[in-house]
């Protein structure tokens, strides 16, 4: 029998080795820098002008008014809400000639806005509500002025008080946290997927394992080891991540001035912890799955299927009742993590059970590895 | 002593081995010889611990491998049937690593780490990655590797196979020095050669069956043959 120190120094070697190992590497090391800066800097870019084009979508836009001058008072209805007028403007709002003339004889004037509803629906939506509003001035004014009371125009109020006290920008980070979440998780999988296969297929085609089995260790140290390494590089992965996405969403909101959106450091710190235990999971699942394979190109094929578990796992989570979504892996952790974004209270307590599901699923991996390290050493070799 | 008794294993209705049972003492220097699949990587690998027999038992100097494994392969250095080197670590990361997992650290580990450079001419290439190496300098890593520790007995598959002349010769000398320091050493071998310069005694495998373990001159005097090639021939049955 081996004592815990010694045990602890044999882990301690065999993830040493496998860290010279895979950061030298260059495959590895391209994939784990390439996906961990680029697909976060796509992923920023796009989430913020989506933000950015609504914003702008929203507020009052230049529009071209044909026929102004046959409605003065519907002109100065949309300026003092702060309408411009422009010629080359996509929506138009067309007044007819006998606008004024059809108001004085009590008939009912057609306005047309023209526009591409599948790019200013928004724009039109807001322009409309305005031209309404517009029009209930207008026959509270006749029915005044006809000595009837105001009620018979407006027989009760609607009055709406919105709850929501952060921006629209905020609004839409927290409908997109969880989106942008999953994707900043999925990036240490790319990452993990060439150092699983390495460290396990790719190791028993070269016939690395059989030297290591045959040293006076426990195999459960040699999965450890290898285990922990993986560890080390997918929690690499998404530090790259993470800090990229933070460098363009500090960048982006310069080149958009716009401070609408607040993310603190702070969040970027919690994201990684939050993501520990799930990247500790995959490094765990997908050695196990590798380790299953002969060599690099069948464990290719058993890994890459965790290119599309998580996400599979995610969508479930929509669709699933919600009691049973707590124990949706991925799921919960997204949830905390996106609250965090979004600068909400975190539903800590699913998580915190997922965790202990987590570690569980973890040590029956590297048990289950230790136990069939010899056997499929073996059937790799023969 | 190191010794294998009525081995027996099979992988579905092959049988890969039904009757082995040979030894080795330490300071002698024991051949193993066989023809392809005749057996001889199987008994190397249950005698290592790596594989499991089906019948039959095996002892490291009084150990059972498969119930004491730590402290029965701490007296084992092992030259497998296949290097496999790390090709993105240099040989003295090699030495060191596996220095470390027999339980060898600082001065001790990096005196070991000399002794075996100088004893197999390392030098030139200690701190190159493996990656590119050429048949010999694979070899000369992965004989290091197995006698970093400075085991009691060494387990050698084919250790000459794919090695020039010069190799061939530099690996005869430091395997006899070994042994005259008291090493233990078992080899597979296919040339005959090599086996009659080196061994004390042969085991021959044919058939999954140890039929013969004796000197190689008891060996060609028991069967009439001129040559030690001539008498393995004749003893699995091919002449």
């Amino acid at each position: 029998m081996m004592g815990p120190k010694a045990t602890a120094l044999a882990t301690w070697t065999i993830f040493v080795k496998e860290m010279r190992e895979t950061f030298r590497d260059k495959r590895a090391m391209i994939t784990i820098t390439l996906v961990s800066m680029l697909l976060p800097v796509a992923m920023m870019i796009s989430v913020f002008y989506q933000a950015d084009s609504l914003r702008q979508e929203s507020a009052p836009r230049p529009i071209n008014i044909i026929g102004g001058d046959y409605a003065p008072l519907l002109l100065q209805k949309l300026e003092n809400v702060g309408y411009t007028y422009r010629e080359d403007s996509n929506v138009h709002l067309i007044i007819p000639e006998n606008y004024q003339e059809l108001i004085e004889t009590d008939t009912a004037p057609g306005l047309l806005i023209k526009a591409d509803l599948s790019k200013d629906r928004l724009a039109v939506m807001t322009l409309e509500a305005i031209l309404k509003d517009h029009r209930n001035t207008v026959s509270q004014q006749r029915i005044k002025s006809a000595g009837l009371p105001a009620s018979l125009h407006t027989p009760f109020e609607i009055r709406v008080e919105d709850q929501n006290s952060v921006t629209m920008e905020q609004n839409l980070l927290r409908e997109i946290a969880p989106l942008l979440v999953m994707l900043l998780l999925m990036t240490p999988i790319y990452g993990l997927m060439p150092a699983s296969i390495d460290c396990t297929a790719g190791e028993k085609e070269r016939n690395g394992l059989f030297p290591i089995l045959l040293q006076p260790i426990p195999p459960l140290a040699i999965a450890t080891g290898k285990w922990m390494m993986l560890v080390a590089v997918g929690m690499t992965g998404l530090t790259i991540s993470v800090s990229t996405a933070y460098l363009c969403y500090l960048r982006l909101i310069t080149l958009l001035d716009t401070t609408a959106f607040s993310i603190p450091f702070s969040v970027c710190i919690m994201f990684l912890v939050c993501a520990a235990p799930t990247v500790m999971l995959l490094s765990a699942l997908m050695m196990g799955f590798a380790s299953y394979a002969k060599s690099f190109k069948e464990g290719q094929t058993y890994v890459g299927l965790f290119s599309i578990l998580p996400l599979t796992f995610i969508m479930g989570g929509y669709v699933v009742e919600e009691r049973w979504r707590t124990f949706m892996p991925f799921w919960t952790e997204i949830q905390v993590i996106a609250a965090l974004i979004a600068g909400e209270t975190p539903p800590y307590a699913p998580w915190h059970f997922m965790i202990g599901v987590y570690a569980v699923i973890i040590l029956l991996t590297l048990y289950w590895m230790s136990r069939t390290m010899n056997r499929n050493a073996l059937k790799g070799a023969m | 002593m190191i010794s294998v008794h009525g081995l027996k294993k099979s992988f579905g209705d092959l049988i890969a081995i039904s009757d082995v049972s040979f030894g080795f003492d330490k300071g002698e220097i024991v051949a193993l010889l066989g023809g392809n699949g005749s057996g001889k990587s199987t008994s190397i690998n249950i005698m290592t611990g790596l594989m499991i027999p089906d019948e039959g038992h095996v002892s490291v100097q009084g150990l059972d491998p498969f119930k004491n494994p730590i402290d029965a392969k701490k007296k084992l250095g092992v030259f497998p049937d296949k290097a496999g080197l790390y090709p993105n670590l240099t040989v003295r990361e090699h030495l060191q690593f596996f220095g470390h997992l027999q339980g060898m650290t600082g001065k001790t580990l990096k005196t070991a780490i000399d002794r075996t450079v100088r004893m197999l001419e390392m030098e030139d290439i200690i701190d190159r990655r493996t990656k590119g190496f050429s048949h010999g300098q694979t070899v000369k890593t992965a004989l290091g590797r197995a006698m970093v520790h400075g085991p009691d007995y060494l387990i050698l598959d084919e250790p000459t196979r794919g090695l020039d002349v010069y190799a061939v010769r530099q690996l005869r000398h430091l395997l006899m020095r070994l042994r005259d320091n008291g090493t233990g050493i078992l080899f597979s071998s296919h040339v005959m050669q090599e086996v009659s310069l080196l061994a004390n005694r042969v085991a021959v495998i044919a058939d999954g069956k140890v039929c013969a373990e004796e000197t190689p001159d008891a060996l060609i005097a028991e069967t009439g043959a001129d040559t030690l090639e001539d008498a393995f021939m004749i003893k699995v049955g091919l002449k």
